[in-house]
């Protein structure tokens, strides 16, 4: 399964400031991928790396194989981004903001958007700016499907919504994808909403990638090991150590495991998934990045 | 994507239209009326065989009609009104963000820029233009004995009057791609617009051409006088107003270079 987008050794610097470092990761083709990260670790100037909207400092982005900045009549009529807060014009009606859809791409499926909005029960008369939060969402996704792209990219959609307005939107989402072969990359600090529908997890930390790969490996690799107080040298030997936690009554390490964990001493159980991305949250940019 | 610019546009237009039909309402009725006096005091008659009691006439004509003609004086910012009116929401675009919707369709940032810059100053130049016309034609009877060349008249005729709001309009535009505020673009922008009209107006205007020296008992009337008996005759006023019209358009050109070169350039 080839990568839908590529991302080779990025950086990208404002002014003083690197927003990300030395990031290297793929997104398959056909996945839903959650960028997992907490506010400020550079997940936004990752996709809008990926959209062309601004380039890297350092590095290559390729998305479909094309560089969106460099060739974005080529690249960009594939490609279906809903930026955060899902800007649309406030003046606009919503179904003035279809024909701006309409007119600015070259592959443009009417009907989609029109059937869309109306399953989900928004008026194409009324102005974007008279809406509900969740439904100018919902504008914003209709807009992003009826180019009929190949690659997905969400920066954060349901972040602004109440839990009703965030849950419709994923489920909308979900159709999408399932109906047509759609790569999803769409970026969150909400694991939860993303557990449920994402099968790739980028976690993104102090502008590095800290933890690539599919969902299913990630949550059968990583294990918790509680045992006597005492160092981590020896399991390190063997496993990666990701988090370790000392008290004076016990050690808690978690790892990820380099094949089995033969060692008496520790008691291992199994990691949900979200404790394993805030364990890799908390790790130092200065630490190695996992494989 | 000129007609999204142009529904993006839409309610500014429609100022710019009303500002002109404001202005119509008013200086129409006042140009005939102007017109009719002229005529009937014998204002015009004076002007074509000056005679003993004319500069009293004359004077007299003057202080009829000085509200309105003072009322003129402030159109010294009718073209940053025109430009705020068709420039602003384009700042505001950049500021909030909003652009980001149309520069991840499938256009160019050079044609989304295109477009939205052929509508705002498209308007800018237009509604501009349909005021310059409008003045230029209400002035009339006072060009005749008081000319067209000195500054107060130069100012709302002919060609130059769509140079500067152009020149504004642009202003606001690059200050709005650099600084990302619409306020302080606005606010340095009628600054600037100011300081580049008085500097050109009394340093540079003035050395166009070289100066006539007007033989005494000359009537300088006309002219615009700049030292003592040098002189700048009427008959030089479309020459000016193309050069003043040239300034301002080169000025409005690399204005908007830097306009293009930050937002191809600049990111996010």
């Amino acid at each position: 399964m080839s990568a839908a987008v590529t991302v080779e050794q990025v950086s990208k610097r404002y002014g003083a400031r690197w927003a990300l470092q030395d990031c290297t990761l793929e997104v398959p083709t056909g996945s839903v991928t959650a960028l997992v990260g907490p506010n400020g670790a550079g997940k936004t100037t990752l996709l809008h790396l990926l959209v062309g909207l601004t380039e890297p400092t350092e590095g290559r982005v390729s998305v479909l194989g094309a560089s969106p900045r460099t060739d974005p009549t080529h690249v960009l009529p594939r490609i279906g981004f809903v930026a955060q807060d899902h800007p649309l014009e406030p003046r606009f009606r919503v179904d003035e903001m279809l024909a701006v859809g309409r007119r600015l791409n070259p592959r443009w499926d009417e009907s989609l958007a029109r059937d869309w909005l109306r399953e989900r029960q928004i008026p194409l008369a009324d102005r974007v700016g008279a809406l509900s939060g969740g439904q100018r969402a919902q504008v914003a996704l209709a807009l992003a499907i009826a180019k009929r792209p190949e690659v997905m990219v969400l920066d954060e959609p349901a972040a602004a919504l109440d839990p009703l307005a965030r849950r419709e939107f994923l489920q909308s989402l979900m159709e999408a994808v399932a109906e047509r072969e759609l790569t999803v990359l769409m970026s969150s600090h909400l694991l939860a909403d993303l557990e449920r529908v994402c099968d790739h997890l980028v976690v993104l930390a102090a502008g590095g990638v800290q933890l690539v790969g599919p969902i299913d490996e990630i949550a059968a690799s990583h294990r918790l090991l509680v045992g006597p107080p005492g160092d981590e040298q020896a399991v390190a030997r063997v496993h990666q150590v990701v988090h370790a936690r000392h008290t004076p009554r016990q050690t808690t390490l978690l790892v990820r495991a380099n094949g089995h964990v033969y060692d008496a001493r520790w008691q291992i159980e199994d990691v949900a998934l979200e404790d394993v991305v805030l364990a890799y949250l908390q790790r130092r940019p200065d630490q190695e990045v996992a494989a | 994507m000129i007609w999204v610019a142009w529904r993006q546009q839409r309610t500014e237009v429609l100022l710019g239209a009303l500002l002109l039909a404001a202005l119509v309402v008013l200086f129409v009725p006042a140009g005939l009326h102007m017109s009719d006096a002229y005529r009937s005091d014998g204002a015009a008659a004076c002007v074509a065989v000056p005679a003993g009691g004319c500069e009293q006439l004359l004077d007299a004509f003057d202080g009829r009609f000085s509200t309105v003609i003072g009322v003129t004086g402030f159109f010294a910012f009718l073209p940053v009104v025109i430009a705020v009116v068709f420039a602003a929401p384009f700042a505001l675009e950049l500021e909030r963000g909003t652009y980001r919707l149309a520069w991840t369709q499938s256009i160019t940032r050079q044609r989304w820029l295109a477009a939205k810059l052929a509508v705002a100053l498209g308007g800018t130049a237009v509604t501009a233009a349909g005021i310059a016309l409008l003045l230029t034609w209400w002035r009339r009877p006072l060009d005749h004995f008081h000319g067209r060349i000195e500054p107060g008249a130069f100012q709302l005729e002919g060609i130059a009057p769509i140079a500067y709001a152009v020149f504004a309009a642009a202003l606001i535009i690059a200050l709005g791609a650099v600084l990302r505020r619409t306020i302080a673009a606005i606010a340095v922008s009628i600054v600037a617009f100011l300081a580049v009209r008085i500097t050109i107006e009394t340093s540079v205007r003035p050395h166009f051409a070289s100066p006539l020296e007007a033989r005494p008992g000359t009537n300088l009337d006309t002219s615009w006088i700049v030292d003592g008996r040098m002189h700048h005759p009427s008959s030089r006023f479309w020459e000016f107003q193309g050069i003043e019209t040239g300034i301002f358009l080169a000025l409005t050109l690399v204005l908007l270079a830097l306009a293009a070169w930050w937002i191809h350039e600049r990111s996010s």
